[in-house]
C-alpha cells in the first residue's frame, strides 16, 4: 500500500548522472561525515549504516563487449512513500514544504517496518550504539544528531542545509521557497568531483535539476511501482536504464 | 468538613481530567522518549561557532583544494573548493582527512625500541638524543626516504644529509618519478606538465586518470565539465582492466598488462608514416626504431587489433588539441619508456598541450632539486644491497608499498639503526628503532609545490589550522631543528624557508600565509627534444616475453595512501568484487578462468618471485584475456583495526627488473602462476 501523492510547491530532487559516476566513494564519505554516520569495521556488511550507497552495475555481457556502470543511491524520497504508511508512530513522514520524507529519530521504535516497505533498501537500523574510534568524536558534524540503537536512518537530502538556507533567506527578507540554485546542496552532491549528482527543486525552471530530470535520458529506479520518487537518474546507455527498472530480458524497451 | 468518598472521588477524577486536558503528559512522554535515546555513551555533537579556512589537502595525492569547518578548534568537516585550480570536489580521502586526525593509526609521542622488542614511549629529550648520536656515528652512511614529495620537507631532508655528507635521498617510486626522469632525459628543464583544461581528446594509456593518476581531482572536473550541454573534451581509456576511468569514458581499449608502451609505439608509427615529424635531433632514428611497430606487428606483440590502432590514430589526427597521457594502474614501476614513448606521441601531434612546469629550484644550503632526488631508483638501492648505518624514513612506508616487500623488510631490519618521522604507525615504523611523531595535515605548517600532472607551476602553503596530538611536530620544522643540532644551519624556521619559496617562484608570501594559492606563468617547451628510441626498443622488447598469465593492479584512491591505510569511514566503500569477509578476490574472465580450470568461488594460490597471496577467483568481464586483476592498497600488516587482516597486499607479487636503457627498476609486467588450492 502506498500514500496517496501529496503536492508541494518546491520539491527537492536529485539527478545522477550514471555516465559521469567512476564509484569512486567520495559521495558515501562525505555523506557520513556531514551526517554523523559511524565508520564501520566489519565485512560482515548486512548490519552497516549507509545513507548513500553505491552499487556496480555490469550489462553481463563477455569479454569484450562487457559495460559497467555505478550508481549511487540515496533515499529516493518517494511521492507515494511505502515507508510512512506503514510506521505505526509517525515517525516519518512527507509533510513539510519541499517533499523530503523526514525521519524523526526519538520516535521511532524500531520495529523496522519501513525497511520492510523500502523497495530500494534505503533504510538502516541501528542494530548497536554507534562508536566512533576513540578521540573521532571530536570531529563530529555539529548539524546532526547521533543516534542511538534500536531506532531506524535514512538518508535526509542533509535536512540541515534546508533549514539553514532558509534561515540565511528569511535574514536577507527572501522567498525561503524561491531558493537559488545551488543555495541548498547536499553533502554528496557537492563532494563530486565530476559534477555527476545535481541537486535542486524539481518544481523550479530556474534549477538545472528541473531541467534534467526532464531529458529524454532520466529514468527513475523501478518506476512501474508508482512510488514517484524524486531522485532521477542519466545514462545514454539503454542497458543501464534497463537495470534501473529491473526489466525482464524480454521485457523490450520502455519509454 | 471532613473528606468524604464523594469529594474524594470527584477530586480525583478532576484532577484527572485535568491533567489529561494540559500539555503536562504529552510533554513528559515526549522528553521521555528523547532522554530513552539520550545515553552519555552516545556522543553528542560540537556547539560553537563555524569558521571556515581554505587550504590544499597534503593528504589527498591529488592536491585537491579544501575549505574546513572549525568549532571550537576542531576541524568538523572538509568541502571541496571550486575556485581551488586543483579543486572542485573531494576526493575519497580528502573527505575522511578530517577524521584521520583522530585516526586510530596516529602516532601521538615518540616510541623507541626496547629489548624485547615492543615500542615504548620515550620523551621527546631522549629520542632526540638517540637520534642525534646515531646519526653522528653514522656519518656520511645514513641514507634516508621520502613519502612527500612536493613538499619543503624533501629539500630540507636533501640539505641535512648533504650536510652529514651524504646523498642517499630517495622518494618512493611513482608516476611523478618516472616522468621526471622521462622528461629530463627527453630536454625538458622543469616538470612535465599537461594542459588538460585546453584539450579536446584525452587519451590516458594506462594511467586512471579519473581515479589516481595526477591531479585527479582536477581531471575529474575538466571530465565534467567536458560532459556539459556544449560536448567538451573526449576522453578514452586504454589500459587492462574496465576501471574506473573506462566506466566513463567515451571508449575503453583493452590493452594486455604492459602492452602500453608498444600500443603507443604503434600510435607514433602511424603518425610517422603520415609524415609527422618532431623538432628532435634523433628523430630519424626514431623513425626507423617505428618501423618495426606498423598496425600489423603491434598487435602479433599484443592482440591490438590493427583497425583499434588505425582508428584510434584517426581520432588523435582529427583533434586539433589532443593530449596523450602516459603512466601505470598501479601509479607506480611502469617505468620511463612508456612515458617517453606518451610524450613523443604528443609531440608528433604538435605538444599544444604539453607544458613544461619550472619549479622553485633549491633555497637551502646544499639542498637538492626535486628532478635530481627523483633520480634516485630506491627499489635498486634496497635490491642492490647497500649498507647504511642509519636509516631515515620521513611519510614513507617502503616496507608495504615497494615491490618484494619482505626483501625491504629485511634490508630495514638489518640496518642497524632505523628512524621513521611519521603521522601513523604504519609497517615500516613499526619496524624502526625509532618513531617520531610528526603533525598530519592541517596540523603544522606544511607546503605543497607542482604536484604532478598539473600545467602550470602551483604553490600552496598548508596553514596549521588545529592542534594535533600534543606531542607531534610538524615536519619540516622538526628537519631544520635536527640540521641546526647536527652542526649545519638550514634556515631559522619553516616560515623561512616558506617565504624564500614564495621569493623564487615570485608569489606573494603575505596572500599564500592567508590560504591563498599561487600559479605561476607557464614557461615555453624546449625548442628541441631528444627521443632516445633506444631506451623504447629496448623496453619494448620485454613485451615478447610475457608470461601466460600477467598481473593487472587495480588502483582504489578510497583504500587509503600506503603510509596512513585504510580511512575508518572508507571500510564501507570496500566492494564485495574485492573483498570476500577478510579473503582477496582475483578478477579474471571466463575465458582466461576456464582455460585454467578455474571457476567462478575457486581459491587460487598466486604467486610471482618470492611472494604469494591466496584468493578466490571471481569471473568479471571487464578484464582483457590472459590478466587477473588485484585490488591495491589492501593487506596491511600494521596501522588499525580497519586496515588490519583485509585481503592481501598486491606488492608482495611484484617482481622488480630493472628497465633497460633508463636504468629504472619496473614492476609494469609480472608474471604470474596461478594454481588451484
Amino acid at each position: 500500500m502506498t500514500t496517496e501523492l501529496k503536492k508541494f510547491r518546491i520539491r527537492w530532487g536529485m539527478v545522477i548522472d550514471v555516465d559521469k559516476c567512476t564509484g569512486c566513494g567520495a559521495c558515501m564519505v562525505a555523506c557520513q561525515a556531514e551526517n554523523n554516520v559511524p565508520p564501520e569495521n566489519t565485512s560482515n556488511r548486512r548490519k552497516s549504516l549507509n545513507w548513500l550507497l553505491v552499487y556496480e552495475l555490469s550489462n553481463g555481457k563477455s569479454f569484450p563487449g562487457h559495460d559497467l556502470a555505478y550508481l549511487p543511491r540515496p533515499c529516493q524520497q518517494c511521492g507515494t512513500y511505502p515507508c510512512a504508511s506503514v510506521c505505526p508512530v509517525i515517525a516519518t513522514d512527507k509533510n513539510e514544504e519541499g517533499g523530503i520524507v523526514s525521519q524523526i529519530y526519538p520516535r521511532c521504535i524500531g520495529c523496522r517496518y519501513c525497511m520492510a516497505a523500502c523497495p530500494y533498501h534505503a533504510r538502516y537500523f541501528n542494530w548497536r550504539d554507534p562508536v566512533w574510534p576513540a578521540g573521532m568524536e571530536k570531529n563530529l558534524s555539529p548539524d546532526v544528531s547521533v543516534r542511538p540503537r534500536g531506532v531506524v536512518e535514512k538518508c535526509s537530502f542533509c535536512h540541515h542545509r534546508f533549514m539553514q538556507a532558509k534561515d540565511k533567506a528569511r535574514v536577507e527578507e527572501r522567498d525561503i521557497f524561491d531558493l537559488e540554485d545551488g543555495e541548498y546542496v547536499t553533502a554528496c552532491a557537492e563532494s563530486c568531483p565530476n559534477g555527476a549528482i545535481v541537486f535542486g527543486d524539481l518544481n523550479n525552471p530556474k534549477h538545472r535539476a528541473h531541467d534534467l530530470a526532464a531529458s529524454p535520458q532520466a529514468f527513475r529506479l523501478l518506476e512501474r511501482l508508482g512510488t514517484d520518487p524524486q531522485v532521477y537518474y542519466l545514462s545514454r546507455r539503454e542497458w543501464v536504464r534497463a537495470q534501473g527498472d529491473n526489466r525482464l530480458p524480454d521485457e523490450g524497451n520502455r519509454g | 468538613m471532613g473528606i468524604d468518598r464523594r469529594s474524594f472521588i470527584k477530586f480525583a477524577a478532576g484532577a484527572g481530567l485535568g491533567v489529561t486536558a494540559s500539555p503536562l503528559p504529552w510533554k513528559m512522554i515526549d522528553d521521555v522518549a528523547i532522554w530513552t535515546q539520550n545515553w552519555p555513551w552516545i556522543p553528542s555533537n560540537p556547539k560553537g561557532e563555524s569558521v571556515w579556512a581554505a587550504t590544499t589537502s597534503k593528504y589527498c595525492p591529488s592536491a585537491c583544494g579544501l575549505k574546513v569547518r572549525m568549532v571550537n578548534g576542531q576541524a568538523v568537516r572538509a568541502i571541496g573548493d571550486a575556485d581551488h585550480p586543483l579543486g572542485g570536489g573531494l576526493s575519497p580521502l580528502a573527505a575522511a582527512e578530517i577524521q584521520m586526525l583522530n585516526s586510530p593509526a596516529r602516532v601521538k609521542r615518540p616510541l623507541r625500541r626496547i629489548a624485547d622488542g615492543r615500542l615504548e614511549p620515550i620523551s621527546w629529550e631522549e629520542a632526540e638524543k638517540i637520534l642525534l648520536d646515531k646519526l653522528g656515528a653514522a656519518g656520511p652512511q645514513v641514507a634516508c626516504v621520502s613519502g612527500d614529495e612536493t613538499g619543503s620537507s624533501l629539500g630540507a631532508l636533501s640539505a641535512l644529509l648533504a650536510g652529514r655528507g651524504s646523498n642517499q635521498l630517495y622518494v618512493m617510486p611513482s608516476d611523478a618519478q618516472a616522468a621526471g626522469r622521462a622528461w629530463r632525459l627527453m630536454g625538458g628543464k622543469g616538470q612535465v606538465g599537461y594542459d588538460l583544461e585546453g584539450s579536446d581528446f584525452v587519451l590516458a594509456v594506462g594511467a586512471n586518470v579519473l581515479e589516481s593518476w595526477g591531479t585527479f581531482i582536477r581531471n575529474r572536473r575538466v571530465f565534467s565539465s567536458s560532459r556539459g550541454e556544449v560536448p567538451g573534451a573526449s576522453f578514452v581509456y586504454a589500459g587492462p582492466v574496465q576501471n574506473q576511468s573506462a566506466a566513463v569514458a567515451d571508449q575503453w581499449i583493452p590493452l594486455r598488462p604492459g602492452s602500453e608502451l608498444v600500443f603507443l609505439l604503434g600510435l607514433c608509427a602511424v603518425l610517422a608514416q603520415q609524415g609527422r615529424s618532431v623538432e628532435a635531433g634523433d628523430f630519424l632514428s626514431f623513425r626507423d626504431m617505428l618501423s618495426g611497430y606498423d598496425p600489423q606487428q603491434v598487435n602479433a606483440l599484443t592482440e591490438i587489433p590493427a583497425q583499434v590502432l588505425q582508428s584510434t590514430a584517426a581520432a588523435l589526427i582529427r583533434a586539433e588539441r589532443p593530449l596523450i597521457l602516459a603512466g601505470s594502474e598501479c601509479g607506480y614501476g611502469g617505468g620511463a619508456a612508456t612515458v617517453m614513448a606518451g610524450l613523443a606521441l604528443n609531440l608528433l601531434l604538435g605538444g599544444k598541450t604539453l607544458r613544461d612546469v619550472l619549479l622553485s629550484g633549491p633555497v637551502l644550503p646544499g639542498e637538492k632539486a626535486r628532478p635530481d632526488i627523483q633520480a634516485g631508483d630506491l627499489a635498486a638501492y634496497m635490491g642492490k644491497g647497500a649498507s647504511p648505518q642509519a636509516l631515515l624514513f620521513y611519510s614513507a612506508n617502503p616496507a608495504y608499498a615497494l615491490p618484494s616487500p619482505k626483501t625491504v623488510r629485511e634490508f630495514i631490519q638489518t640496518t642497524p639503526f632505523k628512524a621513521a618521522f611519521t603521522s601513523f604507525l604504519d609497517e615500516t615504523a613499526s619496524l624502526c628503532d625509532l618513531v617520531l611523531p610528526i603533525t598530519f595535515s592541517l596540523e603544522g605548517l606544511d607546503d605543497l609545490e607542482s604536484p604532478y600532472g598539473c600545467a602550470k607551476p602551483f604553490y600552496s602553503v598548508c596553514r596549521k589550522l588545529v592542534d594535533g596530538p600534543a606531542e607531534a611536530r610538524p615536519g619540516l620544522e622538526l628537519i631544520l631543528d635536527l640540521s641546526a643540532k647536527l652542526g649545519k644551519k638550514l634556515a631559522p624556521s619553516a616560515q623561512d624557508v616558506i617565504k624564500a619559496k614564495a621569493k623564487a617562484l615570485r608569489a606573494n608570501a603575505t596572500a599564500l600565509n592567508q590560504g591563498k594559492v599561487f600559479e605561476g606563468s607557464v614557461a615555453s617547451l624546449p625548442g628541441r627534444f631528444t627521443l632516445l628510441p633506444e631506451i623504447m626498443r629496448k623496453a619494448a622488447e620485454s613485451v615478447k616475453n610475457a608470461a601466460p598469465t600477467l598481473l593487472a593492479p587495480l588502483s582504489r584512491t578510497a583504500l587509503g595512501t600506503a603510509q596512513s591505510g585504510i580511512p575508518p569511514f572508507n571500510a564501507k566503500l570496500i566492494r564485495a568484487g574485492e573483498l570476500e569477509g577478510n579473503g582477496m578476490q582475483a578478477l579474471l574472465n571466463r575465458t582466461t578462468a576456464y582455460s585454467r580450470g578455474l571457476q567462478d568461488g575457486d581459491l587460487v594460490r598466486i604467486s610471482a618471485g618470492q611472494g604469494e597471496i591466496v584468493a578466490r577467483v571471481r569471473i568479471f568481464e571487464g578484464i582483457v584475456p590472459d590478466a587477473l586483476g588485484l585490488t591495491m592498497g589492501l593487506g596491511h600488516t600494521a596501522l588499525d583495526a580497519f586496515s588490519l587482516g583485509k585481503g592481501a597486499n598486491v606488492a608482495d607479487l611484484f617482481t622488480p627488473a630493472p628497465e633497460e636503457g633508463s636504468g629504472l627498476t619496473v614492476w609494469n609486467r609480472v608474471g604470474l602462476t596461478v594454481v588451484k588450492v
